[in-house]
């Protein structure tokens, strides 16, 4: 039987092709592998033939807010805080990759979508206020408002948002210069980089790439001084310019959801409601600005990239905070009267500073190097006599 | 030739354990939930375990979301794995082939008779669920709707901060808030809780109104958006999500299948596609990693969840798609690469 078999499978032993149809067979699936892999990566890696003149074009961003889109973008921060409980929030978003859905329809209408694996976190703007929808929670959270000066959250990172802000912040007179043109999220984008003079600032450079026609931002990276790769990086993957579908930016709210008011959803909106009276009028020779109507705690001490912002904190949470910052390990303790900790990034610093007694406490914070965070917080102690 | 596949595959025993136990999964799971209520806290655990609480018939999401990164490939690679290499090792290979077929028709069939085991663990997975959900936990069952009413008041959307005199926070997950990560809202929330109660007439009205109940019931799950989902509409998500999973696993099988060529041990080509899997997953959770992540296998497994979001986003899943059709039509191409000239001894 066995050998019966062996002579009727002869053919069969021997195979179907000989060494050279071998030989051509795996070269056609090398091949085709070679195709499936290298035609889109060379598509996406054509570079774009937009130019712009980087003044004009910088510009044309700061004059893009009425510029509707619909999209998705990717941003990447790369300040590895660690998680500080009361502050989660931001140490995640800002040491991470956060998914983000847009819809954007005008600066008081417009929804921005963080997906998770397991759900999501919406915000919607309204004429009315602002929404935030968290279905983990299953919680509809209708906002009053938040303060201008607020705790970075995600719809900060956009690519439009993000260039907008940080540029407003560069003084007019940073050198403005053209980069590679780039295609992204299906834009031929022009590329401009502001490099900040400011010695007060941590900030080293801002380059965006914006559409030029329409001066809608579609990427940015920022670089902290003297750091060769991008902290924070951010880019359209998908972008559709135009008015967004209008039902998408009506807030929903799940059967059998709760829905509950709250007058901010920012930690500094909440704090900055308090007693202002603990602020200096100057600290680290900025002079503060007029604070935000009733928003009298909020302490914004200069306009630029390199502002400090400083608010009063309850014993309690500063406990919290400098507990946090401590048994995270990756504090730095300022040498000041009272008891600091500084969280110092290349790019943001936030520090905790509490008097000796106790009875004061302020949380500092900005895009400073470690003197001014330092200074700062002596002036806070000595309450703003230096 | 397809059809000699499929009935071998119905006649294995070891095709029926594997459904069994892929549906055993989530029956436990949700037995579990069911007696003791506790659900993973929100934006932890396997996706929608929170919401199936609140009605069964999401329970079929739930049950793929268990299945999905470890069981279902498994099943998978073992089918796959065993294609070729099994015949070989039980010296049934020389006696297939000594028929006037095709090699290239043999891998066809093979491949085929692997996506019939998964469309059908897939429907099995979600049927098997679909009862479980519904029967332990109710498709949002007008009775503990209506009882949910005080809080769902008439007013599905348009909620826009336009609503008169807002409304008490929930008192079920809703309610747990309070002490999320996002200290501000909650924090906030939590001060402004006692404010308004039953500032909304709508409650009394639509518990009455056992019409209302009964849309209401109707409509009970919602998208990870927040918007009602109708019964015909989720149906049509979950339909979609169980495509898109059935495709997910096209890599898998075509992995197991390619190596069921090299080898005539099917449990060596079916841990080698697992250990390819797993290297997988690996890789897409490494930043440093970030170049290679878009052409890695699992990379877009997890996309069947935004068939749940509103407006369904489809970004990933076209990838995901594009992706597993590469996977296939390569490893396919290799699998027919090594069979068609290979010398079949066994």
């Amino acid at each position: 039987m066995r050998d019966r078999v062996r002579g009727v499978g002869a053919p069969v032993a021997v195979g179907s092709g000989t060494t050279g149809a071998r030989v051509v067979r795996w070269a056609v699936v090398v091949l085709v592998g070679a195709l499936l892999v290298g035609v889109p990566a060379a598509l996406s890696a054509r570079p774009g033939e937009a130019q712009a003149d980087p003044g004009e074009l910088r510009d044309r961003i700061a004059a893009s807010t009425d510029r509707p889109w619909t999209g998705y973008a990717e941003a990447r921060a790369g300040l590895d805080l660690p998680r500080i409980p009361a502050l989660s929030d931001v140490t995640t978003l800002l040491s991470g990759v956060t998914r983000l859905r847009g819809w954007y329809a005008a600066p008081d209408r417009a929804r921005t979508d963080v997906l998770t694996a397991v759900g999501e976190r919406d915000r919607y703007t309204t004429p009315t206020g602002q929404a935030v929808w968290d279905y983990g929670a299953e919680l509809l959270t209708l906002v009053g408002a938040d303060p201008v000066v607020r705790l970075p959250r995600p719809d900060d990172l956009l690519p439009p948002a993000l260039a907008r802000r940080l540029l407003a912040g560069a003084a007019a007179l940073d050198p403005a210069t053209a980069l590679p043109s780039r295609r992204i999220g299906g834009v031929d984008a022009a590329g401009v980089r502001v490099t900040v003079a400011d010695p007060g600032t941590t900030v080293g450079a801002l380059d965006v790439w914006a559409d030029a026609e329409t001066g809608l931002p579609v990427a940015v990276e920022v670089r902290a001084r003297g750091v060769a790769d991008p902290l924070i990086s951010t880019a359209f993957g998908e972008l559709v310019q135009g008015p967004p579908d209008p039902t998408a930016l009506v807030p929903q709210r799940g059967p059998g959801a709760g829905v509950t008011r709250s007058p901010t959803s920012d930690l500094f909106g909440v704090l900055g409601r308090g007693d202002g009276s603990s602020l200096p009028a100057r600290l680290a020779g900025l002079d503060r600005e007029r604070p935000q109507r009733r928003f009298p705690a909020l302490g914004q001490y200069g306009t630029t990239l390199g502002q400090l912002v400083a608010v009063p904190l309850p014993a309690d949470l500063a406990g919290t905070l400098l507990g946090g910052i401590d048994r995270a390990g990756a504090g730095r303790t300022l040498s000041v009267a009272g008891q600091g900790s500084a969280l110092e990034t290349p790019l943001l610093t936030l520090a905790v500073v509490r008097s000796t007694d106790g009875a004061r406490a302020w949380v500092l914070s900005g895009l400073v190097p470690p003197a001014t965070i330092d200074s700062g917080a002596a002036d806070l102690l000595a309450g703003g006599q230096t | 030739m397809i059809g000699v596949e499929l009935v071998k595959l119905a006649r294995r025993p070891r095709t029926w354990a594997a459904i069994g136990l892929l549906c055993l999964l989530p029956a436990v799971v949700a037995v579990f939930l069911a007696t003791t209520r506790i659900s993973p806290p929100p934006g932890q655990g396997a996706a929608f375990l929170s919401a199936v609480l609140q009605s069964g018939s999401l329970y079929p999401a739930a049950a793929l979301a268990l299945v999905l990164p470890i069981f279902l490939p498994i099943a998978v690679a073992v089918v796959a794995g065993d294609a070729v290499a099994g015949e070989s090792a039980q010296g049934t290979l020389r006696y297939l082939l000594v028929r006037p077929v095709r090699r290239t028709a043999l891998l066809v069939a093979k491949l085929v008779a692997v996506v019939v085991f998964v469309v059908g663990a897939v429907l099995a997975v979600a049927g098997t669920s679909y009862v479980v959900g519904v029967a332990l936990f109710g498709a949002g069952d007008p009775v503990a709707v209506v009882r949910a009413l005080p809080e769902v008041t008439g007013d599905d959307g348009g909620v826009a901060g336009t609503s008169p005199g807002g409304q008490q926070p929930a008192s079920g997950p809703g309610g747990s808030q309070v002490g999320s990560s996002d200290a501000a809202s909650s924090g906030a929330a939590g001060a402004q809780s006692g404010g308004q109660v039953g500032a909304d007439t709508g409650d009394s009205t639509a518990a009455a109104d056992p019409e209302a109940a009964r849309e209401r019931a109707q409509s009970s799950v919602s998208s990870l958006s927040g918007e009602a989902l109708s019964p015909t509409d989720l149906a049509a998500r979950l339909l979609g999500a169980m495509g898109y999973v059935v495709v997910s696993m096209l890599g898998v099988a075509a992995i197991a299948l390619f190596l069921s060529t090299l080898t005539a041990s099917s449990l060596g080509a079916t841990l080698g596609a697992l250990a390819a899997l797993i290297t997988s997953q690996v890789l897409v959770s490494l930043d440093a990693a970030a170049s290679v992540t878009p052409y890695l296998p699992t990379r877009y497994w997890l996309a069947w969840i935004d068939f749940f979001r509103d407006p369904i986003f489809l970004r990933d899943i076209t990838a995901g798609l594009w992706l597993q059709a590469g996977y296939v039509v390569v490893l396919m191409l290799a699998a027919w690469a090594n069979f068609t000239t290979k010398d079949v001894t066994s």
